[in-house]
């Protein structure tokens, strides 16, 4: 294997040798990736839940909000990260839906619904950053019908370029924009294929769920 | 007359067929152009940035190859080489044997369709099961992949629901959303009882030594959350040399590919998950396949390795539209497989695939279209030369003689003469001359009078007056 190694750098560099020139470091903007029109220079929060909704993502307003959207879902039990404010679950469990604060693997599968903390997002793509350090088990944000992300709105970025030149050190970091979906078939999209159906975004500020969880 | 291989693959392609791929070509060929017209008021700039970008790192290769090796190990990722796809497969067999693995989902990895590593692992007996919807209907079907970005763009619902019937999936029935449901329960268990994932890379940062995989069904960020062990192979050209470049090739990948403005899971995977998390791989490995990449770096064909497999290039051909993926007899259709297919092998190899070259009337859509601004048709003018400089007989098939053209050609004074010659030629029953090409074509046209040499005596008049 190590063979194969300097094998494949002799011929990358004496490959390379051939070449009369080599291109040099581009100097860029990386504003130039950035899309016109998603942000309008104002209110990050209302350009990520434009470009969000966008996305096919539902916006929720409050906790009671999110009780009845997964109701309208016809959810019956998920569950809800314990770390998040107590607000939530407790509007969750007044609407009549069962949540867990803590799932095992044989039991995921048995979930409608789980809700975690978004790390970040990215208004210009309307995408949730989910995270190892904030995603209790990566399998509740990717296998039930539907996820619930609850974003302090602190964290947002205006870009995906702003977003990766400040990228938390993780060693799962994902960009989510909307639900799970394929157009494999026929070029016709359908959503929920492998992940979530239904993508849920639920701000919320830190110093407000701080207070409510003391 | 001999015809070409592509020719006579389209001639006989399925009228379903045909009018699945062009439908599904011309769909996202159209949303490709619509957003970036709407997100760019010049989106030139960013496939320039884009282009610069990707042949920057290429043409630093030595050293942004060993930087992202040393940025992986030290996130505690291992990496392994091999030097072409047979040695590929060996290395991921070894790798899977060793933890003692049986059963595996795999995301996409073009790299691993070269090395045919599924039917290796499976002669091997460990279950492989493609975890990408169109990928799963593929390989129950023992067919391949006839487009990079939609591997069943030649498929339409009711082959799909056919497939479906006959491996156990349901019963017949044709609603794409009944077919995506089928696939998510199929895959679920195989998701939770894999022992290992495998995936490739659409990019490997070498500072941060992040790899990144996108999916649009999630199907890999649950393949690599529910098993012990991910496993990447990707290719050596993957290396891009900083997270920041990231931001302008996660812009010009997925609205080239699909239309989208964002792939729906971008994931940015560092490393094996933290020892307080209950899902994700506990070790994470990374092989690096060259399989004739590090020839093509040195070659008159290094820009194709700029390529970011967002296909592009085959929903703007003509030709592909109307010949089918699998035409191309390879991995890579389209323009970027008829200018890296006979790169893919030895001398004999590249004989016995050149002729792809011919397969494009050089209208340049592609390179209009390739957000890294590749020159494929040059790229494909260089085969057709080399094909003819080695006298490559498959690759000049169905091309008329050109001799006595490029005799006439080489001397002006010839030329002159042979141009007013020409006017004899009206005294010429052409149509009634047994020269079947020649009968062919004036079947339904008939030619002008020859009036050869008249614009050459213009321009001597002009310039002496």
């Amino acid at each position: 294997m190590s063979d194969d190694r300097a094998h494949i750098l002799a011929a990358v560099a004496a490959s390379l040798a051939r070449r009369p020139t080599r291109t040099p470091r581009p100097d860029y903007d990386p504003a130039v990736a950035t899309a016109r029109g998603r942000l309008t220079g104002g209110d990050l929060l209302a350009d990520l839940r434009r470009n969000f909704e966008a996305a096919a993502g539902s916006w929720l307003t409050s906790p009671a909000a999110l009780a009845g959207c997964l109701r309208e879902h016809g959810a019956h039990a998920g569950y809800c990260d314990p770390a998040l404010p107590a607000e939530i679950r407790a509007a969750l469990t007044a609407a009549g839906l069962a949540c867990a604060g803590h799932v095992v693997r044989a039991d995921i599968e048995a979930l409608d619904f789980a809700v975690t903390r978004a790390t970040a997002a990215i208004a210009e793509t309307g995408s949730l950053v989910l995270t190892d350090a904030d995603t209790p088990d990566r399998l509740t944000a990717i296998a039930p019908w539907i996820h619930v992300a609850v974003l302090d709105p602190a964290t947002i970025r205006a870009s995906l370029a702003d977003m990766l030149a400040s990228l938390p050190d993780d060693p799962n970091i994902v960009f989510v924009t909307g639900p799970s979906q394929t157009a494999d078939v026929e070029g016709i999209l359908i959503r929920g294929v492998h992940g979530p159906g239904v993508q849920c975004c639920l701000p919320m500020d830190s110093h407000r769920s701080q207070e409510t969880a003391t | 007359m001999s015809t070409q291989r592509l020719d006579a693959h389209a001639a006989a392609l399925d009228a379903r067929v045909r009018n699945a791929v062009t439908a599904g070509t011309l769909a996202t060929h159209r949303n490709r152009r619509r957003i970036f017209g709407e997100d760019y008021a010049d989106s030139d700039a960013l496939r320039a940035a884009g282009a610069a970008i990707r042949q920057h790192a290429l043409d630093h290769l030595d050293e942004y190859l060993p930087a992202a090796e040393a940025a992986l190990v030290a996130h505690g990722v291992r990496v392994h080489y091999a030097r072409d796809a047979r040695r590929a497969s060996d290395v991921v067999l070894d790798i899977l044997r060793a933890a003692g693995v049986t059963r595996v989902v795999k995301a996409k990895s073009m790299v691993s369709e070269e090395a045919g590593l599924a039917a290796r692992l499976a002669g091997a007996g460990i279950s492989c099961v493609e975890s990408d919807l169109g990928e799963l209907i593929v390989q129950l079907d023992g067919d391949h992949p006839s487009h990079i970005v939609r591997p069943i763009i030649h498929r339409d619902r009711a082959g799909i629901a056919a497939t479906f019937a006959r491996h156990g999936l349901g019963d017949h029935d044709e609603d794409p959303q009944t077919i995506t449901l089928r696939a998510r329960r199929f895959l679920r268990e195989r998701f939770f009882s894999a022992q290992a994932s495998l995936s490739g890379a659409n990019f490997v940062s070498a500072e941060s030594g992040r790899v990144v995989v996108l999916t649009n069904e999630g199907n890999n960020r649950f393949g690599a959350a529910a098993a012990p062990l991910h496993v990447v192979v990707t290719s050596i050209d993957k290396v891009v040399p900083t997270d920041r470049d990231l931001g302008v090739l996660l812009a010009l990948l997925p609205r080239s590919a699909t239309g989208q403005r964002a792939t729906t899971y971008v994931e940015l995977i560092g490393g094996p998950r933290p020892a307080n998390r209950p899902s994700g791989p506990e070790v994470v490995q990374v092989v690096f396949v060259d399989h004739f990449r590090s020839d093509i770096l040195g070659s008159e064909w290094h820009e194709i390795l700029r390529c970011i497999r967002c296909g592009a290039c085959m929903n703007a051909c003509p030709v592909y539209r109307e010949a089918s993926g699998h035409a191309y007899r390879g991995v890579y259709p389209g323009p970027l497989g008829a200018v890296m297919e006979p790169l893919l092998g030895d001398a004999a190899h590249y004989a016995e695939r050149v002729d792809l070259a011919r397969a494009s009337s050089l209208c340049g859509a592609c390179a209009d279209v390739c957000p890294v601004q590749i020159p494929l048709p040059d790229l494909l003018v260089r085969h057709r030369a080399r094909a003819t400089r080695e006298r490559l007989a498959a690759a000049n098939a169905a091309t008329p003689p050109m001799g006595g053209y490029a005799f006439l050609a080489s001397s002006p004074r010839l030329w002159g003469l042979a141009l007013h010659a020409s006017r004899l030629l009206r005294f010429v029953p052409l149509a009634r001359l047994r020269i079947p090409l020649l009968s062919a074509w004036l079947a339904t046209r008939t030619l002008p009078d020859w009036r050869g040499g008249r614009f050459r005596a213009y321009m001597r008049r002009r310039r002496g007056g």
